[in-house]
C-alpha cells in the first residue's frame, strides 16, 4: 500500500504540472488530500503490521500521519484562499500544489520510515520541497530567508548523516548491517557507548533546524515569517513533529542502555535552553507571525524537557506535540487572515477584533490555547511534565522552566491584547472579510483542542502508550 | 596508495586555509574530487560495477568537474573573483587559520587512534573529521556567500571521505552520501544562489540582514 501512495503521489504532481487551470489543480490536491486521509485509515487499520522493507506503520508512525493528513487538508483550503487575494499566477499555482504533495509525501516518508537512512533522505526531501513552498511570494526577503533555511538544513542534515556514520560504526562493531529500529533497539545492550554518544549529539543538532530547537532555530523563525501563512501552519506543527521523530527514533533505541541519564541531561540542557532563547526573543518581538513562530520554539523546548524525563514525559511530550499541532496550526491560518485584513501588515495590528470579530475570538481563544491555559489540551500535557518534574524531585529546573514560562505568558498576552482589543490603526483599515470556509475550518482546529481538553481520550493515550512500550 | 591519497586530501585543507584566490579555491574542489574518486576505488573492497559507476559519476564528474566549472561560471559572471574582496571579508588571519587546521589534525588523529577498530579507517576517518570542522570554521570566519557554498562543499567532501571510513560493510550509507551531495549540488549551488547573486549583487553575507525581530 505504501508503494501505491507513493504512485499515487508522483501521478498527481505529474498531473497537476499538466493541468492548465488554478481551480484545477486545487481540485487535485484535494482529491490527493482524501486520498491520504483514506490511506491513514488503511494504516490505522493496520497498525503494527507493515510487511514492507523500509516502512513501519507503528503507532506513532500513524498518529502523526494522521494529523498530518487532517492539517494537509485543512491547510490547503486555506492557501487557495490565499492565492486568489494574491491573484497568483498559474504557474506559481501549480508549482506550489505539485510540490506541496511532495512535501506531504516526504513528511510520511520520515513518519513511517523504519531505518535511520531512510528517514534521513526523507528529512531531506522535506528541506528541498519545504523550501519551494516558502519562496511563494518571491520577494527579495523571501528568497533572503530561503538560501538561510536552505543552507542551514543542508548542514545540519549533513550533521545528522555524521550521526548516522557514528551509528553505523557501533553497529558494525556487533556485526550488524542494518539500521532498523527494531533491529538497534534489541542490539541496543551491546553496542560502545561512546560512539552511541556521539551519534545522539550529532542527531540532536541535525534534527534540531526542523523541530525549530536549539541550536538550529533561526532559520526556521525566518521561514515561518515569509512563508504564506498556510505553510507556516504545516511547519509549526507536521515539520516540528518530523524533527522530533528523528530524534525520538535514536533516544527510545537507546534509553535501555548506560547512555540513558547522560542522553537525559542533554535534552534537558536542549530542552531549557529553547526554551529562555524562546522567552528572551518574544520580549523584543513586533512581528506577529515571528511571535507565534517563538512560540512554537517555546514548545519544541518543553517537548525536549518531556523527552528527558522517561516514560511519563515521553506519554506528555507527544501529547503536546499532537495538540500544539493542531492548535498552532489554526492560529498561523487565523494570522494569515488577519495579515490579509489589514493589507499585509504584520508588525502594527491594533484592534483587530473591532475589525473581525468572529476572527479575533478565534485567535484570543487559541492564544489562550497555546499559552496552556484549561480548557487547552496543551494545559493536560504540561500539568504531566510539571508533575513528573516534581516527582522526579527537579525542584530548581521546574522553577526555572516556571520562570520562563510567565514571561511568555506575559509577553503573548500583551501583544495580543494590543493586536486585538488597542485602538485600531484606521490606515490599516479594509473591506476584506474572511470566508466562512476558513472560521469553519478555525474553529473546528479549536474545538478538537478543547474536546481533548475536557475530554482525556482513552483512544489517544493507549496509541501512545503502545509506541513507548 | 590510499595513504597517498589521504595525504594529499589532507594538504589540500591545509591549502584552503592559506588561499585567498576565488580560482584556487574551485580548482581545490575539483582536486578533491578526483582524490576522493581514487580513495574510494582502493579503499571499498566489495563494490559492484553499478556502485563503482555511481561512484564515479559522482566524484569525477559531479565533484571534479562539473561543480567547478559550474561555481567558477558563477564568479565569472558575478565578478566576484577579486583576491581583496575575499581577505577583507575574512575574520582570521591565514597564520592562525594554518594554526588551527593542523591543531584539528592532531586532536583528530589522537581521538582516532582512541576509538581504533577493526571496522573504522582511522586515517580516513581523522582527515574526514578535520575536513567538516574546517568547512564548519571557514563558514563561520568567511562573511562571503561564495566561500560559504565552497566551504559547504569541503564539509560534504569530509562527509563523502567518513562515508568510506565506515562504510565497507554498508555501501547503502555511501549511496546515501552521494545523494545528499546531488540534492544539494542542483538545488543550493544552482537555483538559489544563482538567483541570490542577481537580486543582492553583493557577495558579503552582510547584505542578507533583513529578516530581524
Amino acid at each position: 500500500m505504501i508503494y501505491t501512495y507513493y504512485l499515487v503521489v508522483a501521478i498527481f504532481i505529474g498531473l497537476i504540472l499538466l493541468l492548465r487551470s488554478k481551480n484545477l489543480t486545487h481540485s487535485a490536491v484535494y482529491i490527493f488530500n482524501i486520498f491520504q486521509i483514506g490511506f491513514v485509515i488503511y494504516l490505522f487499520q493496520n497498525l503494527n503490521g507493515a510487511k514492507v522493507d523500509y516502512f513501519n506503520y507503528d503507532s506513532i508512525s500513524v498518529l502523526f500521519a494522521c494529523v498530518l493528513s487532517v492539517l494537509s487538508f485543512i491547510s490547503a483550503v486555506h492557501y487557495q484562499v490565499y492565492e486568489i487575494h494574491q491573484d497568483e499566477l498559474l504557474r506559481t499555482v501549480r508549482i506550489h500544489n505539485a510540490v506541496y504533495i511532495g512535501f506531504n509525501a516526504a513528511l510520511m516518508g520520515v513518519y513511517l520510515s523504519s531505518r535511520y537512512g531512510m528517514l534521513w533522505a526523507f528529512v531531506e526531501a522535506t528541506t528541498l520541497t519545504g523550501a519551494t513552498l516558502i519562496y511563494h511570494d518571491r520577494k527579495a526577503v523571501v528568497l533572503e530567508a530561503v538560501w538561510k533555511y536552505i543552507y542551514a538544513c543542508s548542514i545540519s542534515i549533513t550533521l545528522a548523516f555524521v550521526g548516522i556514520l557514528f551509528l553505523s560504526v557501533a553497529a558494525q562493531e556487533i556485526h550488524l548491517n542494518e539500521l532498523t529500529f527494531t533491529l538497534l533497539k534489541q542490539n541496543a545492550l551491546l553496542m560502545n557507548p561512546i560512539w552511541l554518544k556521539a551519534a545522539f549529539v550529532f542527531i540532536l543538532v541535525g534534527f534540531s533546524v526542523k523541530m525549530g530547537a536549539i541550536p538550529m532555530f533561526n532559520v526556521d523563525i525566518d521561514a515561518k515569517d515569509v512563508a504564506p501563512s498556510p505553510i507556516s501552519g504545516l511547519f509549526s506543527s507536521v515539520v516540528l513533529n518530523a524533527g522530533f521523530l528523528g530524534i525520538f527514533r535514536f533516544y527510545q533505541a537507546f534509553s535501555n542502555t548506560s547512555i540513558d541519564t547522560w542522553m537525559n541531561h542533554v535534552l534537558l540542557i536542549a530542552g531549557i535552553s529553547t526554551l529562555f532563547f524562546a522567552a528572551a526573543y518574544l520580549m523584543r518581538i513586533k512581528n506577529c507571525k515571528r511571535m507565534y513562530a517563538y512560540s512554537s520554539m517555546e514548545h519544541a523546548g518543553l517537548v525536549l524537557i518531556a523527552l528527558s524525563l522517561g516514560k511519563v514525559g515521553m506519554l506528555a511530550a507527544f501529547l503536546h506535540l499532537t495538540y500544539n499541532a493542531i492548535l498552532k496550526s489554526g492560529i498561523f491560518f487565523q494570522v494569515g487572515q488577519m495579515i490579509r485584513i489589514n493589507g499585509g501588515n504584520k508588525t502594527e495590528i491594533r484592534g483587530y477584533f473591532y475589525q473581525n470579530p468572529i476572527g479575533g475570538l478565534i485567535l484570543l481563544f487559541g492564544s489562550i490555547g497555546i499559552m496552556a491555559m484549561p480548557p487547552s489540551g496543551l494545559f493536560i500535557s504540561e500539568l504531566m511534565i510539571f508533575k513528573e518534574l516534581m516527582l522526579q524531585k527537579h525542584w530548581i529546573i521546574t522553577v526555572l522552566i516556571l520562570f520562563a514560562l510567565i514571561v511568555i505568558f506575559y509577553v503573548l498576552l500583551r501583544a495580543i491584547f494590543k493586536m486585538l482589543f488597542y485602538p485600531p490603526n484606521p490606515n490599516n483599515f479594509s473591506n476584506i472579510k474572511g470566508k466562512p470556509v476558513e472560521y469553519v475550518l478555525q474553529i473546528f482546529l479549536l474545538g478538537v483542542s478543547i474536546y481533548f481538553g475536557i475530554f482525556q481520550n482513552q483512544y489517544l493515550f493507549d496509541l501512545i502508550q503502545a509506541a513507548i512500550n | 596508495m590510499d595513504s597517498l591519497f589521504i595525504l594529499l586530501f589532507a594538504v589540500s585543507i591545509l591549502y584552503f586555509s592559506i588561499s585567498v584566490n576565488i580560482k584556487r579555491y574551485i580548482m581545490l574542489l575539483g582536486f578533491q574530487g578526483v582524490l576522493l574518486f581514487l580513495i574510494a576505488l582502493i579503499g571499498l573492497d566489495e563494490l559492484s560495477y553499478f556502485n563503482i559507476g555511481f561512484i564515479a559519476v559522482e566524484t569525477l564528474v559531479f565533484k571534479g568537474i562539473l561543480i567547478p566549472v559550474y561555481l567558477l561560471n558563477i564568479a565569472k559572471r558575478n565578478k566576484i573573483t577579486n583576491i581583496n574582496n575575499f581577505k577583507n571579508h575574512r575574520k582570521m588571519k591565514g597564520f592562525y587559520l594554518i594554526l588551527a587546521t593542523i591543531s584539528v589534525f592532531i586532536i583528530t588523529i589522537i581521538l582516532g587512534n582512541l576509538l581504533k577498530n577493526d571496522f573504522i579507517k582511522i586515517k580516513y576517518l581523522s582527515t574526514a573529521i578535520t575536513a567538516v570542522i574546517m568547512g564548519l570554521i571557514f563558514i563561520v570566519i568567511n562573511k562571503t556567500i561564495t566561500i560559504h557554498i565552497i566551504s559547504f562543499i569541503v564539509i560534504e567532501n569530509g562527509v563523502f571521505l567518513m562515508a568510506l571510513a565506515v562504510g565497507n560493510e554498508m555501501p547503502f550509507l555511501i549511496n546515501t552520501a552521494i545523494l545528499l551531495d546531488l540534492f544539494v549540488s542542483v538545488l543550493v549551488l544552482g537555483i538559489f544562489f544563482n538567483k541570490l547573486t542577481y537580486h543582492f549583487q553583493d557577495d558579503s553575507s552582510d547584505a542578507l540582514s533583513s529578516l530581524k525581530d
